[in-house]
């Protein structure tokens, strides 16, 4: 019974799709529709309002709360959530909701600006490599490797310990170990596109090799780069996390998302100050998972070969 | 027992792909008989390989037959209405294979490269009959055998990538007969082959024809595939049948100029490289974008007004022959 | 074939030296003396300056870079990795003890998430664009959203603090000797890295099974009559599971970086702990040998991933 009404379900389904044709074949006005494609993602949508909600919270951070996240108040440790700290205060009377809004700006700040760090070193260094090959290509693909072949978060690890842990540090980290994968995947498609007659045509006319692999082939390249740029950024606000969670981020008394947590490993905060880490876990995931849906979304509107 | 087998009645099959319909068949009829080979000509995309999977249900799921009906007349079990049957359900699976039975345009695809030729011909086997595995696998070497594999015992635990694209059309058309089924439809079954090995195959499914009295379904492209093997024509266009009739009829004396054009387009061996062909102008339209009226009339040499208003009604022109030309309406036939 | 495994061999040595090659790099780097990294710290505090430098000469040490990497690239592959700074215990008996419970931790991951993941992501292909696929997609999506160590922690709060079904830590507890009273260990941590590596497989196994049922043979097989069950699971699942079984390799990176925050998280005595620690503690030799482990490890397992593959598939072009 449930598989009839799925299946007349289904079939109401098409009947619309017919019915409209009908309707909207006088008026076929196209508006964009990579973008009304993107639009009909409900989840896209909701994703993109949630990260701009975020967003907004923590970079206009003074306009929502009055405290000051680093201020210690010793007079209110470990309060419960109030009227006076929505959120409560952690062991050492901060209160926890400002921090993390401005937790938020530096662990978006960082998340953000690696992976753009990665889009624009992985693009320069890969649309050059694809389209000239030789030496310079093999030698790129070579360190390419060397860094892949590494699990990103023990490299990571490593460079945090010996060079330190400030937040542009830790930047330069995530971009040295994270541009591998952006390059190679801009160095496959400009090896296809490398192929294509207007390439060839622009050869042929004695264009500058680099006026024609930047201004002419990159664009081409730079769809998969735009979802690459959001999923990675999402992977990095995790990985800021992790390290900060582990006590090898940025320093402890800064707040960024990871610290926050890190705060609360004790077995004893876990149990009796739920404030002082759920909140902030779930600002983590919510913020992650929000990016990933926009991310989806894109990835769907670019790909041609989706259907439905 | 009628010597038709399966009758196609005004089918139309609809595609809803990207939030669309395509209207993929536009009411098609057509009668498959007994023992005989029934062609489908056209164009790619224009309905030939939709109306087969329409006749087996093996549609994609985004796609649905809107109406018309798809009759078999079976000998035992009397006529079943196959649009009505479920899409895998037990009926329907009962008649694939077992009395319908399918080869595929691109051998090289249509075979399981993880599972051994004899294994996959066993599988069809055992689906419609209770056998052992031993006695399936005798059977899939015997069929083997009798479609020319030399040294079938051992190619029967082969793979499908050890086999020749020649070979993998054999041992499909191998696994098709395997069931006996009273219906063949093979589409387009020798387009991804070697010329020397499209011959064998063609005589080899007409072979099957004279010895079993199965009833042939081809889809093809190549008409000189059609005045070989076809005893009846069906030439489609966007959609809908737009001439059919007996081989001889159909072929001697066309009628509709979109037979006629793709007859003239045809290279005809040892005329040489300066022979004058004849492609039809324009392209194939859009599918999603057609036009009112008869669907050829934008490239079609003796278009008149009324081409662009009214799709034509089907008019018979001889004993079998039918055609859906303007040029035919009674009312018109002063033009002519 | 055979040819082909030991071109594949011998096409890592290149790579194996460079990555030692950055270690050693990134050692020397490192505060600290050398002598330090080769001798028990207590065994140093008791020699006198002069015996100091004749050790420096005799390790030499004052030889220029690269032959000191040759040296010391020798050293390694005689299997002396050092001492630990801290502790002065040779680097390869720490890796030893440790080695041991990660393992166990990672092969009951890789088992839970392979399992969960291909059974899921099948399932969601198969039901594609139902109630079933949308929850299946959305779950997987905030499986790969939650940090791996929140996620934890919440299954500890739960099942350990307020549930009392299982213990956090305590794996090294000299009374916990046999195999089942280990398991208690080992269920709350796999489950967890188990469970957030699931999303990844499941995502790749939907992709997968749908690409395979959109292939023509699987056409072929509905034409057969053979009922859908069976299209789907002897046809379609058994042909998508063979790439989703083997990029088990590929996800070793994935299970090592997981290892090091679940580790730190149950407080497990396996090497992502040691490895977080030494960090901790500036114990860069041990940091560094684990680090090193931890490539060859990758570097081993994407090469015998090329090699199964060719096996399995003998339409994979041995010559490149």
């Amino acid at each position: 019974m449930i598989t009839l009404s799925s299946k007349k379900r289904f079939d109401k389904k098409l009947d619309k799709i017919r019915d409209t044709k009908i309707s909207q074949s006088a008026n076929k006005k196209q508006s964009n529709r990579a973008l009304r494609k993107l639009l009909n993602n409900r989840l896209a949508v909701i994703g993109g309002i949630v990260f701009a909600i975020i967003v907004i919270m923590c970079f206009f951070a003074p306009l929502f709360t009055s405290y000051d996240p680093l201020a210690i108040d010793m007079t209110k440790i470990s309060k419960a959530p109030s009227m006076t700290n929505i959120l409560g205060t952690d062991q050492v009377g901060r209160d926890i909701f400002t921090r993390i809004l401005y937790g938020g700006r530096i662990s978006i700040m960082i998340g953000f600006g690696s992976a753009l760090g990665c889009a624009a070193v992985g693009v320069l260094l890969g649309c050059y490599s694809g389209f000239k090959g030789g030496l310079i290509d093999k030698v790129l693909v070579r360190i390419s490797e060397v860094f892949m072949a590494f699990p990103q978060l023990i490299l990571v690890l490593m460079l945090a310990a010996i060079i330190g842990r400030s937040a542009s540090n830790i930047i330069f980290i995530f971009i040295l170990t994270g541009w591998g994968s952006v390059f190679r995947m801009v160095r496959s498609q400009m090896l296809s596109i490398r192929e294509e007659e207007y390439v060839q045509s622009l050869k042929v006319f004695g264009i500058n090799d680099l006026i024609i692999c930047y201004k002419h082939m990159m664009p081409n390249a730079l769809g998969p780069i735009l979802v690459n740029i959001t999923l990675s950024t999402a992977m990095f606000i995790l990985e800021e996390a992790a390290l900060s969670y582990l006590g090898l981020g940025v320093a402890p008394e800064i707040a960024t998302w990871g610290n926050i947590l890190n705060s609360s490993q004790q077995l004893h905060t876990l149990q009796n100050y739920w404030w002082a880490w759920l909140p902030v876990g779930i600002t983590i995931s919510l913020f992650v998972m929000s990016i990933n849906f926009v991310g989806d979304g894109l990835r769907d509107t670019t790909d041609p070969s989706q259907q439905g | 027992m009628s010597d038709t087998i399966i009758t196609v009645k005004n089918l139309n099959t609809y595609f809803y792909t990207n939030q669309r319909c395509n209207r993929a068949l536009n009411g098609v009829s057509l009668e498959i008989k007994r023992g005989k080979t029934l062609c489908v000509v056209g164009e790619s995309g224009c309905g030939k390989s939709v109306t087969a999977s329409s006749i087996m249900q093996l549609l994609p799921k985004l796609c649905r037959i809107e109406q018309g009906e798809i009759i078999y007349h079976s000998e035992d079990r009397g006529d079943i209405a196959i649009q009505d049957l479920e899409r895998n359900g037990k009926v329907m699976r009962s008649l694939r294979g077992k009395d319908i039975a399918m080869i595929f345009q691109d051998p090289m695809t249509a075979l399981n490269p993880v599972y051994t030729i004899g294994w996959q011909i066993s599988e069809m086997i055992r689906a419609h009959e209770k056998i052992s595995k031993k006695e399936a696998r005798l059977r899939a070497i015997d069929l083997l055998k009798s479609m020319g594999i030399p040294n079938p015992e051992k190619r029967v635990d082969e793979y499908p990538h050890q086999f020749s694209g020649g070979m993998r059309q054999r041992a499909m058309i191998a696994m098709a007969m395997s069931c006996n089924p009273k219906v063949l439809i093979a589409d387009e079954p020798t387009t991804a082959l070697d010329v020397t090995v499209q011959a064998q195959i063609f005589k080899l499914m007409d072979e099957l024809k004279e010895n079993y009295n199965t009833a042939i379904m081809l889809i093809t492209h190549d008409m000189g595939v059609v005045c070989e093997l076809a005893d009846d024509v069906v030439v489609m266009y966007m959609g809908n049948i737009i001439e059919s009739g007996s081989a001889q009829e159909l072929l001697g004396n066309p009628q509709h100029p979109y037979t006629q054009a793709l007859l003239k387009s045809i290279p005809m061996l040892g005329k040489g490289a300066n022979q004058n062909l004849n492609p039809i102008k324009g392209s194939t339209p859009d599918p999603l974008n057609r036009t009112k009226g008869c669907q050829f009339a934008p490239r079609c040499d003796k278009r008149t007004e009324k081409c662009d208003e009214i799709m034509p009604e089907e008019q018979l022109v001889g004993k079998t022959h039918m055609v859906r030309c303007n040029l035919f309406c009674s009312d018109m036939k002063g033009v002519n | 074939m055979f040819k082909y495994i030991i071109k594949k061999i011998i096409g890592m040595i290149p790579m194996l030296i460079i990555i030692t090659f950055l270690i050693y790099l990134l050692l020397e780097m490192t505060p600290g003396d050398a002598v330090s990294r080769m001798m028990d710290p207590e065994a140093i505090a008791r020699l006198s300056e002069q015996e100091l430098t004749a050790i420096r000469e005799l390790y030499g040490l004052n030889d220029p870079f690269i032959i000191r990497y040759f040296k010391w690239l020798f050293q390694i592959m005689q299997g002396n990795f050092g001492t630990s700074i801290t502790s002065g215990v040779p680097v390869s008996t720490i890796i030893g003890r440790a080695l041991p419970a990660t393992i166990e931790l990672a092969i009951a991951a890789l088992f839970i998430s392979t399992f969960l993941g291909s059974v899921l992501g099948v399932l969601g292909a198969i039901r594609k664009g139902t109630m079933t696929d949308n929850l299946l997609t959305f779950a997987g999506m905030i499986g790969v959203s939650i940090p791996q160590f929140f996620f934890g922690m919440v299954c500890i709060l739960i099942f350990s603090l307020n549930l009392e079904w299982l213990p956090v830590g305590g794996r090294t507890d000299p009374s916990v000797v046999n195999f089942f009273d280990r398991i208690q260990y080992l269920v709350l941590p796999s489950l967890v890295l188990g469970i957030t590596m699931t999303a990844g497989v499941m995502r790749y196994a939907r992709s997968s099974m749908l690409d395979t049922m959109n292939k023509e043979y699987i056409r072929t097989a509905r034409s057969k009559g053979i009922p859908e069950w069976r299209v789907n699971l002897v046809h379609g699942f058994r042909v998508s599971l063979t790439p989703v079984i083997v990029l088990v390799g590929f996800r070793l990176p994935t299970l090592i970086a997981g290892s090091v925050v679940i580790e730190s998280i149950f407080q497990w005595p396996g090497i992502g702990n040691t490895f977080s620690s030494a960090i901790r503690a500036s114990n860069y030799n041990l940091v560094m040998m684990i680090a090193l482990i931890f490539v060859f490890m990758v570097l081993f397992a994407s090469t015998f991933v090329d090699i199964i593959t060719a096996l399995l598939d003998p339409r994979v072009k041995l010559e490149k």
